[in-house]
């Protein structure tokens, strides 16, 4: 392989050898260490690979042997340098190819971010940005130690980083916290608080764990009115109040509340139909800039659609150049009638979204009487929804002045 | 055996340098290497012929080629027939 290599580098040539006595010139070849090789013997002459300083020295040989020789082919690189040596600006592009090359190598072009299941690539990517860690940004200037703390310290929760360059690529590797999902940190309330009702209804249950209930199962109660209350009074031995302890009231109150629910809507209203006609348009963002090959739709009513296509370079490398497709399609309005079915199917939709809203919330439904009512231009819901629900919300207690402890130093 | 080759014998001197003997390698049918020889004598597609110091070789085959031909060493390949000293 190497031998192949050196001979193709210094270049040789293939001849062939007729004349008296071939041995005797390739025994004169040999006493004069001139390599031979690939030796052919076809019946009248033969055929040798002989390297081109070698074939200069040959000639006092040729004479002495009265050997004839032709050159049939040659191979290697000078000779392939001869032909092409008036091709100067070939030379001259593979420098200039070799040199892009090189100093595009320096900058990085692709940013892979791995391991990120709860963070975006994009919100990483934002932040590496506003941190100068960008796109065709110089490999020189990037500092994997600095981007792997700076990673830590502003996503908490990203336990462990590692940033590494690998030929024009940076590569961050991460792994974020699976176990403990960061639970909503329950603030130990400290601050004296009361629960009072957000809305009306008939108490069903009450579990007090801290503060003194002022209400009892079936009591009614407005809203704003006074539950659990955060002020705990201290009796003193003849049973008068002296003193005050403040404590976070926590208790869940249930209470059975009405909504009462109202949907109307008129039977005749506007559809749009399309026609089917249809214009397209395209234009590409480069930068702020907009250049659109719109054609006016000419059309009174019509939709937009619009769909970008943004340029990337690697897997996150956008450039700022997005190209964009148009779809303009012409409508009709029509004004038509629900029907019957229509209608009820249409209010009880809604009526649908009303009361699944309230489950989200957390609210238990237990009757439902709302009553739909289909007229000759209006369909109307109406009705009341019985429903079972916490009812508590906190305010601040109201702190009292501390009682004067004169009684105390009275009885001294 | 002449006293050279006893002394070399005795001394377990390596004989193609003491006495010149020639020293064929041949790998399967159709690859030798010879080395230690003088000259080459003949050679066409059926027969090589070979100046060694001490006789002459003949190696008879089928499209006989030599792959190199130097100095110190030389490389036939083709078909071999037979390998003969005379």
């Amino acid at each position: 392989m190497l031998t192949s290599f050196f001979r193709y580098l210094y270049g040789y040539v293939r001849v062939r050898l007729t004349g008296y006595s071939p041995e005797r010139f390739l025994n004169l070849c040999k006493a004069h260490h001139i390599e031979i090789w690939d030796l052919q013997n076809n019946g009248s002459y033969y055929e040798m690979n002989l390297s081109i300083r070698d074939f200069r020295r040959l000639k006092p040989l040729r004479r002495k042997t009265k050997a004839h020789l032709l050159v049939i082919k040659r191979y290697g690189l000078p000779f392939f340098l001869h032909r092409y040596r008036h091709r100067k600006m070939f030379v001259v592009g593979i420098f200039l190819c070799i040199a892009f090359l090189y100093t595009m190598s320096l900058y990085i072009w692709n940013i892979h971010i791995e391991g990120n299941y709860s963070r975006t690539t994009n919100v990483i990517l934002d932040y590496l940005e506003s941190e100068n860690i960008v796109h065709g940004m110089k490999k020189s200037e990037v500092d994997c130690k600095e981007i792997q703390s700076m990673i830590r310290i502003r996503f908490p929760d990203i336990i462990w980083v590692s940033a590494e360059i690998r030929g024009t690529r940076l590569l961050i590797r991460i792994r974020e916290n699976m176990d403990s999902i960061p639970a909503k940190e329950e603030t130990i309330q400290e601050e004296p608080r009361d629960i009072v009702a957000s809305r009306e209804g008939i108490v069903t249950s009450v579990l007090v764990r801290s503060g003194v209930s002022q209400i009892q199962v079936g009591d009614e109660v407005e809203p704003g009115q006074l539950l659990i209350l955060g002020r705990i009074d201290i009796l003193n031995d003849s049973g008068e109040v002296s003193g005050y302890q403040y404590t976070a009231a926590d208790a869940d109150v249930y209470a059975r509340t009405t909504y009462t629910y109202y949907d109307e809507f008129v039977l005749s209203h506007e559809v749009r139909h399309p026609t089917g006609k249809k214009r397209y348009g395209i234009y590409a963002k480069v930068g702020g800039k907009t250049i659109s090959l719109k054609l006016q739709p000419g059309f009174e009513r019509f939709s937009v659609l619009n769909t970008e296509y943004p340029v990337k370079l690697t897997e996150n490398f956008y450039l700022p150049l997005t190209f964009g497709s148009t779809i303009y399609e012409e409508y009709e309005i029509y004004t038509e009638s629900y029907s019957k079915v229509e209608a009820e199917a249409l209010a009880e939709a809604n009526l649908n979204e009303f009361v699944e809203n309230l489950a989200q919330k957390g609210v238990q439904i237990i009757e439902n009487n709302v009553k739909i009512e289909v007229g000759t231009n209006i369909c109307r819901a109406v009705g009341t929804i019985t429903a079972l629900e916490e009812i508590g919300s906190y305010t601040p207690t109201e702190v009292l002045e501390p009682i004067p402890e004169a009684s105390d130093t009275d009885e001294k | 055996m002449n006293w050279k080759e006893e002394m070399t014998d005795a001394l377990n001197l390596p004989k193609d340098l003491m006495l010149g003997a020639v020293i064929i390698t041949i790998t399967g049918k159709h690859e030798a290497y010879v080395e230690n020889y003088m000259s080459l004598i003949e050679y066409t597609e059926e027969l090589i012929r070979i100046q060694t110091k001490t006789c002459k070789l003949e190696i008879h085959g089928q499209h006989l080629d030599i792959s190199y031909y130097t100095n110190d060493e030389m490389k036939i390949t083709g078909e071999i027939q037979e390998v003969k000293y005379c």
